[in-house]
């Protein structure tokens, strides 16, 4: 009888030790085809396919929708700390990184930037991050110095992994320099995947009015 | 795992040591076994709807366990011990690229999708002895089963397959496997601090009594048949496939029921 109680003494120790786990997820997520947007700035607004909108008041908004995976549940019985009944926070890291952006003319812009150029390097960019992915909002883009990034800073932040949310990335950027042309522009965003996977999208065709 | 092992070996040896042969305490009849055996894994049972391009294969695997009978005068007997699991899993993706809507003739994909868990488990069963004579008896049982994993962590892996199927210099991502064992919710949004699988255990074993040839110790050999009740340690593999400009298309899931038929050979120590 002694040895029963024996051995049940050491399975309940055991399943004591097991059920005082905690379990921390980790996700993963890639990153689908983006999604570029064309707003105007003072009507607050997406403009629709061939709507003219002055120069000043435009801005480029490209969402990154991603799909999620479950990485990992880290079972840590048997290494428990002090802190064993709290759950860790999530996180969330990317697969893949994004390597580069570019943002195509579709048509000739002006003598600088004719069809098929990248004109990614005169643009100005402001990073954003919201948490519905399923609405495409007005980005409410914040101007100002302080705010605005370079190409390889918005690279930095997006690639800044892991996170403690699942949030949809979402990059809004303005060209500096004007059109020469008064005809329908159209861009491509072009994203570059561990150099060398290619995603992209396009943007409704418009003018752009001085 | 090591940790566990060394429980494992802490439990089933120096808790165990002063055990030789059976003992009778208040007219029930006490003996330890150690076991080992292996089991077929019947993971191609596992068949569920709307699967396309994902099957999985029935392997064979081992265990190592060790059993404690408290068998009563009239026959009723409680069988409770630790097992510990090695399970290999195979599973096969095959697909085509005009399956994904390339445009691509004869372009096939396979991948082969294999690990092995390991589990330590506990079970508690309840069953009757039937005595054929004085040196045998059959022994029917039942019960359940909870297993513990050990070293998910490193099997829970998520990775995606590429190929250059639109240019030769841009590489299209074609599937992204997610292989999760352990302590996997199926619902993301909650933590799981504990889990457990919980499986039934079917047990038909015949006993030979004080076999003279290692020492006067009983012999068990038999069978049994296990399957998933509940749990969210479940083995599950999804995988997720995507078209031209990473249009997603649809996932597969393989989730484990765990359905096993396995033989045994346990000693009396």
């Amino acid at each position: 009888m002694r040895k029963t109680i024996y051995l049940s003494s050491r399975i309940v120790l055991i399943v004591l030790l097991v059920f005082a786990g905690c379990v921390r997820h980790d996700y993963k997520y890639i990153y689908l085809q983006p999604r570029v947007h064309v707003f105007d700035t003072v009507a607050h607004n997406e403009i629709p396919e061939l709507q003219a909108l002055s120069f000043n008041n435009h801005l480029f908004s490209v969402t990154l929708p991603t799909d999620e995976y479950t990485a990992s549940n880290f079972f840590s019985a048997f290494s428990n700390k002090a802190y064993a009944t709290s759950i860790p926070a999530p996180t969330y890291t990317a697969i893949e990184k994004i390597t580069d952006i570019k943002f195509m003319c579709l048509k000739d812009y002006n003598s600088a930037f004719p069809a098929g150029t990248d004109i990614m390097d005169s643009c100005v960019f402001m990073y954003n991050q919201f948490m519905n992915s399923d609405e495409e909002i007005y980005p409410m883009p914040v101007y100002g110095s302080g705010y605005e990034y370079s190409k390889q800073d918005l690279l930095d932040m997006l690639n800044n992994n892991p996170g403690h949310y699942n949030v949809t990335k979402r990059i809004s950027f303005r060209l500096k320099t004007r059109p020469s042309v008064t005809s329908a522009q159209q861009f491509a965003v072009l994203l570059i995947i561990d150099n060398s996977t290619r995603i992209t999208d396009t943007t409704v065709s418009f003018k752009f009015l001085p | 795992m090591r940790k566990l092992l060394i429980l494992f070996i802490l439990l089933n040896v120096t808790g165990l040591h002063a055990q030789t042969a059976s003992s009778t305490v208040k007219g029930r009849d006490l003996s330890f076994y150690i076991y080992g055996g292996g089991q077929y894994n019947m993971h191609n049972a596992n068949k569920l709807k709307n699967i396309t391009y994902l099957t999985s294969q029935n392997t064979y695997g081992g265990k190592l366990g060790s059993d404690f009978m408290a068998i009563m005068r009239v026959g009723i007997f409680i069988n409770t011990g630790f097992e510990l699991n090695i399970t290999p899993q195979k599973l096969d993706v095959r697909f085509s690229a005009t399956d994904l809507g390339y445009n691509i003739p004869g372009k096939e994909f396979h991948r082969e999708i294999s690990y092995k868990m390991y589990t330590l488990g506990w079970k508690v069963l309840l069953g009757y002895s039937i005595p054929m004579d004085k040196s045998s008896a059959i022994d029917i049982s039942t019960g359940v089963r909870t297993d513990i994993t050990l070293g998910a962590r490193k099997y829970a892996q998520t990775t995606a397959m590429y190929e250059n199927l639109t240019a030769a210099d841009n590489k299209d991502l074609v599937f992204v496997q997610e292989v999760s064992w352990g302590s996997y919710s199926q619902d993301k949004s909650k933590s799981n601090a504990t889990g457990s699988t919980l499986l039934y255990d079917v047990q038909a074993a015949c006993r030979l009594k004080k076999l003279h040839f290692i020492g006067k110790r009983d012999v068990r050999m038999g069978v049994d048949f296990t399957g998933l009740i509940m749990g969210n340690r479940v083995n599950r593999v999804v995988t997720t496939y995507y078209g031209p400009n990473r249009t997603k298309l649809n996932s597969d899931y393989f989730i484990d029921k765990h359905l096993s038929i396995g033989l045994f050979v346990g000693v009396q120590i």
